[in-house]
């Protein structure tokens, strides 16, 4: 017996008893996906294997996708304190750590909340009407969407934009698994062209009414030439600061460090592919030579800035260790995700440096690839195929 | 002798091998065979409930090619015959008698049987009862008589969780071995290989002559001879190959030089539900309750064949005519609370998410439980990680299920060797090795 206490116990009775009500024929039986998520979270199912594979991993979809919350854990944390950081040092009080922390969540809880639950409706709607799982997926989405938001979005923008994501971004397609676009990047997607205003420019990403502060990355598309690095000295950013990620901008991305911790997790357990993370910050860094090496005396100073930047600022390294990993819209097979991976380094600092309406150039990169994500998939099938009729 | 190390795969760290000892178990009350284990195979009884029939008598024969029989693994009374579904037999049992009836056939001297033409095996074979030994490669359905294979492979080895020593069942039958290895070269025009694993040749195949030798390393399933024959002789589409079992190589040249049909079957009982994990000598369909009576029927299930690739039976029914051993596996019909929240010391996993991925290696509790709900495929990348035959899993389960019998052949389906490693790590919960079993069949079908 596994259940150790009468209470699990009395409390695995009481799920028995009210089963009946959910399956077919009960009086609740459209509900079934809401008991079946209530059951599997409390309880790990007493179903055995069948077929001829008769011992399983312990590893389901639930601990995946909780794992990968975890490994956010540093970048939710981190983003928490730094909204609060950077409203307080803007309006000149002091910043300490709990007051940090305390304006943080006062501003980031809301609209983790409205995220969770205007996307745990419709998620909750689609596995009803299309009698599937409710999903766990949504648990990583729901928090993703935030995470890339600036602080100041109306609550209102953010239901929109996870409705979107998750209606448009996922449950059109078939749901979990069938989705050819991230959906919560396809959230942001549609937050960043619907309302611009909040989603862009210098006024939305400090916490602080009235106070202004334009992300590194606006810096450094507005200055000019080689001199870019000092233009962001001189506009108060290192690169400590960059990599810390003491810099406005969403609330989550903006630490490379909270995200290099996510990636040792991810990695660690096996749930993050570590080949996109390798491949696209290889991809970044070549894309940064390349700028730096047709970039003109006189051409944006995002031309100039060296690679090792590039992976600091903005949302590459969230975008590369949460977003571009996505297992269902990234490349399936290990080949591609290697190109999968490059290719979006590469693009996002193409689309940064050379489309300045557009300095946060890494949502649209993995969007992009997204979308041919199947193709290189279908270019590596190719070859396994190929390989086998040399033989064959 | 020629090595090869498999990289990918995985060792599934179980508790409760057999341990290397080997006893005698005495004689069982009953035997039993299950016509369901043969692919292809659509059986018709040539027996009834009631009847008495010999070792070695034929129970069925295939419809479509009634050359090809199943005998019986002992003489007695045939007393129970079950069926399934829309009436498919599945199982049937022999009480043995006290004397028991033995079908004889003409008996070859070693020289005389080592000078007997390809025909006269083939016959001889077919006769006796040991022709459902061979298996083709790919798609693993008994040869057909008329067909000469490109090669014929021994297996040797096993490096599943819970393996089966070929050292034991082989002692001492070196020359039957060896004469078996003869028979096998007269049947096929290429060569006969007997593939082991390294640093475990039994000393049988060690001193065999007349057959190519190959080593292998690595994990599981590099012990799997449908996977080693992809690394010896990986499909094409002229090329058939057939394989079997050594004991059942040692069994053909036993059967030709005695003239009837051998029952006698080295037998290992594995997992953590036995009571007694270790080697036993004992015969043909014998049951599992039989080897290892202490074993709970209602706590543990008893599979025929290894933990990864086994058929399901009742504790009383008999070990299938292709596996030489039991796995006892506990079952995991029991729910747990927030099983999946849990830091999971004991949690066995590929995935290194569970606290157990502190001790890489370490066998754990293992039971039969799916270890979650079953959700949508999420292309982790994980079966391509296991699959030591470079095919694509997920896009080959995704060709099977949406019919396309082309995509499912250029994309390997002859190349899979059912080792069961991408169902047992799927976090879907999917049922891979059934899509693709189901596959196999209906391609075949198609094919014809």
């Amino acid at each position: 017996m596994k259940l150790d206490f009468e209470e699990t116990r009395d409390l695995w009775k009481k799920f028995e008893e009210l089963r009946p009500l959910f399956t077919k024929g009960g009086r609740f039986e459209k509900l079934y996906p809401l008991f079946e998520a209530q059951e599997t979270f409390l309880f790990v199912p007493p179903h055995t294997a069948k077929g001829r594979v008769h011992v399983r991993d312990a590893m389901d979809i639930k601990r995946l996708m909780s794992t990968v919350i975890v490994a956010l854990l540093p970048c939710i944390l981190w983003g928490m304190w730094n909204v609060g950081y950077q409203k307080l040092a803007a309006l000149g009080e002091p910043t300490g750590f709990l007051a940090c922390i305390g304006h943080g969540a006062w501003h980031m809880l809301p609209i983790i909340l409205v995220s969770y639950a205007a996307g745990g409706v419709w998620e909750v709607l689609f596995a009803i009407v299309r009698k599937h799982e409710v999903n766990e997926g949504f648990l990583v989405t729901g928090m993703l969407f935030p995470l890339v938001c600036p602080p100041t979005l109306p609550l209102w923008m953010v239901a929109a934009g996870i409705s979107f994501g998750v209606v448009i971004g996922k449950e059109v397609f078939g749901g979990t698994g069938m989705n050819i676009l991230n959906p919560a990047l396809t959230a942001r997607a549609f937050v960043f062209f619907a309302y611009p205003a909040h989603m862009s420019g210098d006024a939305v990403w400090g916490a602080a009414d009235g106070v202004t502060g334009a992300t590194p990355l606006a810096v450094a598309a507005a200055s000019e030439g080689p001199g870019v690095v000092n233009a962001l000295g001189g506009a108060g950013y290192s690169l400590r600061d960059a990599f810390l990620g003491l810099v406005p901008g969403s609330m989550g991305e903006g630490s490379a460090l909270a995200c290099l911790l996510g990636a040792l997790v991810l990695i660690a357990t096996g749930v993050g592919a570590w080949r996109i993370m390798v491949s696209m910050v290889i991809g970044g860094v070549v894309g940064g030579f390349l700028m730096n090496a047709v970039a003109g005396p006189t051409s944006s100073g995002i031309m100039h800035l060296p690679p090792h930047w590039h992976l600091m600022v903005g949302g590459f390294a969230f975008g590369c260790v949460y977003m571009a990993t996505d297992p269902v819209s990234a490349a399936a097979t290990h080949t591609g995700k290697w190109i999968y991976g490059f290719l979006i380094g590469v693009l996002a600092v193409l689309i940064r440096a050379v489309n300045p309406a557009y300095p946060e150039g890494v949502m649209l990169a993995i969007l992009f690839m997204n979308v041919f994500a199947p193709l290189i998939d279908h270019f590596v099938v190719r070859g396994n195929i190929k390989r086998r009729l040399a033989r064959v | 002798m020629s090595d090869y190390r498999i990289k990918r795969g995985y060792d599934v760290p179980m508790l409760g091998a057999a341990d290397g000892s080997l006893v005698d178990a005495g004689r069982p009350r009953r035997v039993a065979v299950r016509p369901d284990e043969f692919r292809l195979v659509k059986p018709k009884l040539l027996v009834n409930e009631g009847d008495t029939v010999s070792a070695g008598q034929p129970l069925f024969q295939d419809r479509k090619r009634p050359e090809i029989r199943v005998v019986s693994p002992g003489g007695g009374l045939v007393s129970e015959i079950r069926f399934g579904r829309r009436r498919v037999c599945e199982e049937i049992f022999v009480d043995l008698a006290e004397q028991e009836d033995v079908a004889e056939h003409q008996s070859y001297s070693p020289d005389e049987a080592r000078s007997l033409t390809r025909a006269q095996i083939v016959e001889i074979l077919l006769d006796v009862g040991l022709w459902p030994s061979f298996r083709t490669r790919p798609y693993s359905v008994i040869p057909d008589p008329e067909s000469v294979p490109d090669a014929i492979f021994v297996g040797a080895s096993d490096n599943d969780p819970l393996p089966f020593d070929h050292a034991l069942a082989l002692a001492g039958r070196e020359e039957d071995f060896q004469l078996g290895l003869d028979l096998l070269g007269r049947l096929t025009e290429g060569k006969v290989h007997v593939c082991t694993l390294a640093g475990k040749v039994p000393p049988a195949v060690a001193q065999a002559r007349n057959c190519e030798k190959h080593a292998f390393s690595g994990p599981y399933p590099a012990g799997r001879i449908e996977a080693q024959i992809h690394y010896v002789m990986p499909h094409k589409r002229v090329r058939e190959v057939w394989y079997l079992d050594a004991q059942d190589c040692a069994d053909l040249g036993d059967a030709v030089r005695a003239g009837r049909y051998p029952v006698a079957r080295v037998v290992a009982v594995g997992g953590e539900g036995a009571v007694n994990a270790q080697h036993y000598r004992t015969r043909r369909g014998v049951p599992a309750s039989h080897l290892d009576p202490a074993a709970s029927p209602a706590a543990n299930r008893f599979v025929s064949g290894g933990p990864l690739t086994g058929i399901r039976i009742s504790s009383d029914c008999g070990l299938g005519l292709y596996d030489c051993k039991f796995s006892v596996i506990p079952e995991g019909d029991q729910p747990e609370f927030v099983g999946w929240m849990l830091p999971g010391f004991h949690k066995l996993s590929r995935f290194r998410s569970y606290a157990s991925a502190m001790m890489p290696g370490k066998a754990q509790h293992l039971d039969t439980n799916l270890g979650g709900g079953v959700r949508a495929h999420v292309a982790t990348g994980i079966y391509e990680d296991v699959c030591a035959v470079d095919i694509l899993p997920a896009q080959l389960m995704k060709a099977i299920l949406v019919d396309d019998v082309e995509e499912a052949e250029s994309l390997g389906i002859a190349d899979c060797a059912e080792c069961g490693l991408c169902t047992h790590v799927c976090p879907s919960k999917i049922e891979f090795g059934e899509i693709i079993s189901n596959g196999i069949v209906e391609y075949l079908r198609e094919e014809g």
